[in-house]
């Protein structure tokens, strides 16, 4: 029988028999998950171009399928661990209204982090084996949360460079993605991180009327912005897996996504005076950057170490995979309670 | 009267590693508008509807909504398919 077919006949039996055989199944039928794609990637293509979403798995092809769920990991990585990344500095807060804030923020990316996991686990991914038994070098967010975060000041400046950085990327997903699913719970996730990042603007106007909150600022500035360059990853001409196939996974393309970035990151800052390792160059219409880049970091110090001079893309590929200072500590935080749980119920 | 098919050897072995993890789904639809018809704003997980309850209200805290509900996901019987 057809798959769909298949799939039809089965939601018949599907009412009676409770919730149980929820697991893995799409909205739309009972079809269990765990079966391989079934489309070939023409046909996906022939979907895409007739402007039809694809709704769930039972209109992908297994490269569709890997390439979505790859993307889906780094999004629900990155959310996932800005819970922890943000929880150490908002303990720093300045009085109760903005750790009401900014534990709100937090409570946020946890939802965006439930968001794209919910969706993997309808791809058929075990989600408790991903997010609770992964080693911690195996999760995929961008280096830069793996460098302390450990000042009210860092926390709304990650607010005004991460969450941006977060926006411009889910902006693009959202307008450019074919996976109906996730292109839909995109709205929510847009609207909050636009609160995030006016969060940090404004506590950056805030803390700029004074001598020693423009200092914290700009010392912030100084680490956090380079990172953020980093985060949207290899230069186009340096990219390697280009197999998306007109699969709509994104739309622009890494450097687009950084120079959308820098087009409102570097404006907030001169607008306040500080000074920022780029600025608008009027030539070529684009973004560019002052000091060599790529540039190796210390991470210990927070310290970018121009004197070395531009490093190799490999050699920051290298950092990115050995991750940083705080990947372990943040990842347990995530995963203790389940394993101590866990354990606990095995010895009972 | 059980007609649950048998379960995937991935559902056996996250079901050994215990219950913690909610495994009923819940299709979450909510409306902001009086003049708006409900739509489907996400899904939650929870063996219970009133954990279903608190988990999209805070997971779907997005807008002011004028009404919010849950359904359960396998009782969805496809008509036209997307
Ligand atoms: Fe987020
Ligand atoms: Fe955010």
């Amino acid at each position: 029988m057809h798959r769909l077919e298949w799939a039809k006949f089965s939601t018949e039996t599907a009412g009676f028999r409770g919730y149980d055989g929820a697991e893995a199944t799409s909205r739309r039928s009972a079809a269990p998950m765990s079966d391989a794609p079934p489309l070939t990637d023409q046909q996906v293509l022939e979907r895409i171009k007739n402007h039809q979403l694809i709704e769930s798995i039972e209109h992908m092809s297994p490269a569709y399928l890997e390439g979505i769920k790859r993307i889906l990991t780094v999004s629900a990585d990155t959310e996932l661990i800005s819970a922890p990344a943000y929880y150490n500095p908002a303990r720093a807060a300045p009085s109760l209204n903005p750790f009401g804030s900014a534990l709100a923020i937090i409570q946020d990316e946890l939802g965006h982090a439930h968001i794209a996991y919910r969706l993997m686990r309808d791809l058929g991914v075990d989600i408790d084996a991903l997010i609770y038994d992964r080693d911690p070098a195996k999760f995929k967010y961008p280096y830069a949360f793996d460098v302390p975060l450990t000042t009210w000041v860092e926390l709304v400046m990650a607010n005004a460079f991460y969450d941006r950085a977060g926006f411009v990327l889910l902006s693009d997903v959202f307008g450019s993605s074919t996976f109906g699913p996730w292109k839909r719970a995109l709205v929510k996730v847009d609207k909050e991180e636009t609160f995030h990042l006016r969060h940090g603007e404004n506590w950056m106007r805030k803390l700029s009327q004074t001598t020693e909150g423009r200092r914290e600022i700009q010392r912030a500035i100084d680490w956090m912005f380079l990172l953020t360059v980093e985060w949207f990853g290899l230069p186009d001409d340096k990219k390697r897996h280009t197999e998306q196939l007109g699969f709509g996974f994104k739309g622009k393309s890494n450097d687009e996504l950084r120079q959308i970035w820098m087009s409102t990151a570097v404006p907030l800052c001169e607008s306040l005076n500080y000074s920022v390792p780029a600025h608008f160059d009027q030539a070529t219409e684009r973004y560019v950057l002052d000091v060599p880049f790529p540039l190796a970091f210390d991470a210990e110090n927070k310290r970018w170490l121009i004197d070395e001079g531009e490093i190799t893309w490999d050699a920051v590929l290298g950092r990115w995979k050995a991750r940083g200072p705080m990947n372990q500590q943040y990842v347990d935080t995530i995963q203790r309670g389940h394993k101590e749980l866990k354990s606990l119920l095995a010895a009972a | 009267m059980n007609t649950s098919p048998a379960p995937t050897a991935k559902q056996q072995s996250s079901e050994a590693g215990g219950w913690i993890e909610d495994r009923k789904l819940w299709e979450v639809y909510a409306r902001r508008k009086y003049d708006e018809p409900l739509y489907q704003v996400g899904t939650v997980a929870a063996d219970d509807p009133d954990l279903g309850r608190v988990y999209a209200r805070t997971i779907f805290n997005e807008f002011p909504w004028i009404e919010m509900v849950l359904i359960p996901r396998d009782t969805i019987i496809p008509v036209i398919e997307a």
